[in-house]
């Protein structure tokens, strides 16, 4: 896949979407910066979720759902045929809202990704899970039982087990759907913290109903509403002077 | 949102509230002192206390209010903007102690030598104050570019009372005590000019979310 050194690592243009006869985005355009957080706000039923999952084709997964415009990843349209979907699924992560790890040990979640992708030497794996572990700032709580079941950590510490399976596979972008909505403060705290560390070698794109979290993490907003994307800008701007009346009027809580 | 917004109505009242008294103050004390009303100085005088303990009050709503709310957009500017303007309004309000003071000191001393000048620097600082405290209060940038005219007015009233200060120090040292107090109540004046430019320039954040230089 050729990528090339420009400011936006995807670029979204006239987009689409229907769910068989419903349309969904209409007329979506949106840059993602590199090495940048971007957040998606509105309420919802807005299509803010599904403009994230259309990043890495996950809709591709909903019966009927269709697609019309252009979603650019790195100068390649992320829907063209000839586009290899596992390859911009490897590239472009995902973390949903519910923590999902696999059945199985904390070590084998994280070198699952790089199994399927034919990495088998052993060195090489463990020099992977560490690297993620660190990187996704659980290595110092599980370093002494990676051999444990996942299903035993916490719900925060899960959730940032998913972002070192993500990571695993060297990502370029990490979209992350509603991240923090079933952790505690303490444990959103940690996956923020994390989401701004990440954003020096990744870019991530994060969908939250929490405006707090929008303006305390996020580099650039998009405000949705209908399906449409109502307002983008840097998040300072949304926040302190919305050009849009109801963006102003959805983020200091006068709406509906 | 029900509570957040009796609560921001409760903080502009409020303000107005301090806006209208340190209005009539700055007034009444520059009244005072173009009348040598030694009275009228007293009230002016006492009336700091009200103004510095409205202040406070002003100043840990706003403090409740962010901590509280997180306001954004619109409410945060305001939040925000109420926050400084208190602390300018409580400064005018100072200065129309210190020129109420200066009368008093002054009261005894019948010659209007050196006054030349002052009574219009006056009559401009507080004619800015209310143009300031008014846009505060209504939201409202249409006077702030008279704010700024006058800031300049205000600026030249002030050389030339130096200037004149200056010259009758140098012919008559034996009046140096009062004509220093004629340059103070001068300085405190000009003062009270700029405390209003930096409430109009906070009001201009407020309606339109950038920052602006008023009378620089």
């Amino acid at each position: 896949m050729v990528t090339t050194e420009s400011d936006n690592v995807i670029e979204i243009s006239n987009v689409n979407l229907w769910y068989g006869d419903k349309q969904a985005l209409f007329d979506v355009s949106m840059p993602v910066r590199r090495n940048r957080i971007t957040a998606l706000i509105g309420p919802s039923g807005c299509g803010k979720s599904t403009l994230l999952r259309s990043m890495n084709r996950m809709n591709d997964l909903v019966d009927g759902c269709r697609l019309e415009g252009r979603m650019l990843f790195g100068g390649t349209d992320i829907y063209s045929p000839n586009t290899d979907v596992n390859g911009i699924r490897t590239r472009i992560g995902m973390i949903f809202q519910k923590p999902n790890p696999f059945p199985m040990s904390i070590r084998d979640n994280v070198s699952y990704g790089p199994r399927i992708h034919g990495v088998e030497d052993r060195e090489e794996l463990d020099e992977i899970v560490e690297r993620s572990l660190v990187r996704s700032a659980l290595w110092d709580e599980v370093h002494d039982r990676l051999d444990k079941s996942a299903l035993a950590l916490s719900g925060g510490q899960q959730q940032r087990l998913c972002i070192a399976r993500a990571l695993a596979v060297s990502p370029q972008v990490i979209l992350m759907d509603e991240p923090t909505s079933a952790l505690d403060p303490m444990a959103t705290s940690k996956i923020e913290d994390l989401a701004c560390e990440l954003e020096k070698d990744y870019t991530v794109v994060i969908v939250t109903h929490n405006m707090q979290q929008a303006s305390r993490i996020s580099d650039y907003t998009g405000f949705m509403y209908l399906g449409k994307m109502a307002e983008f800008g840097r998040t300072e701007g949304i926040f302190n002077k919305p050009k849009e009346e109801l963006t102003e009027r959805y983020i200091t809580g006068r709406f509906g | 949102m029900k509570r957040f917004e009796d609560d921001m109505g409760r903080l502009l009242e409020t303000t107005r509230d301090l806006g209208s008294l340190v209005c009539s103050t700055i007034d009444g004390a520059v009244r005072a002192f173009c009348e040598r009303d030694t009275d009228l100085a007293r009230e002016m005088a006492e009336r700091y206390q009200r103004i510095s303990d409205l202040h406070s009050v002003l100043e840990e709503d706003t403090l409740r209010i962010l901590t509280l709310y997180q306001p954004t957009a619109v409410d945060m500017r305001t939040v925000a903007t109420v926050l400084k303007a208190i602390t300018y309004l409580e400064r005018i309000g100072k200065y129309s102690k210190k020129i109420a003071k200066a009368t008093i000191f002054l009261s005894d001393d019948i010659s209007a030598e050196g006054m030349e000048g002052i009574p219009e620097m006056g009559s401009v600082a507080v004619r800015m104050v209310k143009l300031a405290v008014g846009s505060l209060i209504d939201g409202d940038t249409s006077g702030l570019d008279e704010i700024s005219q006058q800031e300049h007015f205000l600026d030249t009233l002030r050389n030339s009372v130096i200037r004149r200060n200056t010259e009758l120090l140098r012919d008559c040292p034996a009046a140096a005590d009062v004509l220093m107090r004629y340059m103070s109540v001068s300085r405190y004046l000009e003062r009270v000019g700029d405390n209003s430019c930096d409430i109009a320039e906070k009001v201009a954040y407020m309606v339109t979310g950038r920052h602006v230089e008023i009378g620089a």
